[in-house]
């Protein structure tokens, strides 16, 4: 892309009307446009008497040169899209308040369903075996792993961090995690 | 359109790693801010040193901005500052060191550093001065108007259409080629 001055002309008085981001790159990458970009802009400061005994030349070179050593900024775009911001707040509500609705009903549910019920199937085993193993369901209590979990003290604190799993799950994603599984508990029906 | 739009851009393009467009910004404020820290610092070579600190304090912290100020009035404040510093820093340096000349008598450091810091400075800034003040006299009075009313009162192309009762397309191109003029005086001078 190169530049005409009365372009440069226009860019120096940020009136350009179309906003193409490599007009910069064509005035930073052309040793004349830049020239003429220092000398415009020094024109504007004599008039306004902004020029001290100062020669403007050797500050320019200098911190050009500093800068040369110094470590290049590169931080992320900021999103723009500001209308994200509600909508992920509408969803992290949504994913406490569902979490809250879940504890709700789990709590309504009948005692002697509230151990852990897993069923699963053995790797190596013959067909009748097989067949046999899935007809009886494979309950497993808490306290059967370990007594300690089955106290209410246990509970809430495993709930209070289910909870917190579920919230930073939502925004964010949590590596490893399949992203199918919404909801996890330690107590399951 | 504000001047915060153009350097808004360009320090978007510095934060994206493009250094080249912070030596865009420093062409465009050098000036102003060495006028600014001149107020504060006596010494012209001094007062170039901490120009070029602000400017480089304000490269380091530009990951940081976020652009709730214009970038101009951010940089003016670390100018400021660091002017202000510098003052602290001289109160605190220990007395001028007074060498002997072989013929006995004593040389101010502080003076010899002044005086090869200033005259041809000095020189080259009065010539820039006059210079262009000359070619804007030299002006037709369309041309010298318009440039005028952009740079010295600071109105929009619109707003200078208005005034000079003529189309916007009609002002850009009398600023240009009152600016062309101009330069067509000034880039020798600047080219030794």
């Amino acid at each position: 892309m190169k530049l005409d001055h009365e372009t440069l002309s226009i860019i120096v008085d940020s009136e350009l009307e179309t906003q193409d981001p490599r007009k910069f790159e064509s005035i930073a990458a052309d040793q004349e446009l830049r020239s003429k970009w220092a000398r415009y802009h020094l024109i504007g400061d004599v008039l306004r008497d902004n020029l001290t005994d100062v020669a403007p030349a050797h500050i320019a070179d200098g911190i050009r040169t500093e800068i040369e050593r110094e470590p290049t900024i590169f931080i992320p775009q900021r999103r723009r899209r500001s209308w994200l911001k509600p909508i992920t707040g509408l969803a992290i509500a949504a994913s406490i308040a569902s979490v809250a609705v879940i504890g709700v009903k789990r709590s309504d549910v009948d005692p002697a369903l509230s151990d852990a019920t897993v069923s699963a199937i053995p790797m190596q085993l013959p067909d009748d075996q097989i067949a046999k193993v899935l007809e009886e369901p494979i309950t497993v209590s808490l306290d059967d792993i370990n007594p300690a979990l089955g106290t209410p003290h246990t509970k809430r604190r495993l709930n209070g961090y289910l909870v917190k799993f579920n919230e930073q799950r939502s925004s964010f994603g949590v590596p490893g995690v399949n992203p199918y599984v919404r909801i996890v508990g330690f107590e399951s029906q | 359109m504000s001047d915060s739009y153009t350097d808004k851009e360009l320090v978007e393009r510095v934060q994206q790693g493009d250094k080249k467009s912070f030596d865009l910004l420093v062409l465009k404020y050098q000036n102003r801010i060495v006028k600014l820290v001149s107020r504060y610092v006596r010494e012209p070579s001094d007062a170039m040193d901490v120009t070029q600190e602000s400017f480089l304090k304000a490269y380091r912290a530009l990951a940081n901005f976020r652009g709730d100020s214009a970038f101009y009035t951010w940089l003016y404040r670390i100018a400021i500052n660091t002017a202000k510093n510098h003052i602290v820093s001289l109160s605190r340096r220990p007395p001028e060191i007074h060498l002997e000349d072989p013929d006995g008598e004593q040389i101010n450091t502080e003076e010899l550093q002044k005086d090869i810091a200033t005259p041809e400075n000095l020189l080259l800034a009065s010539e820039i001065k006059d210079t262009i003040l000359d070619a804007m006299h030299e002006l037709p009075e369309d041309l010298r108007v318009a440039i005028i009313l952009r740079e010295v009162d600071g109105l929009t192309y619109e707003e200078i259409a208005e005034a000079m009762d003529c189309p916007i397309g009609t002002v850009r191109s009398r600023i240009f080629r009152a600016r062309e003029a101009v330069d067509s005086k000034l880039k020798p001078l600047l080219q030794h």
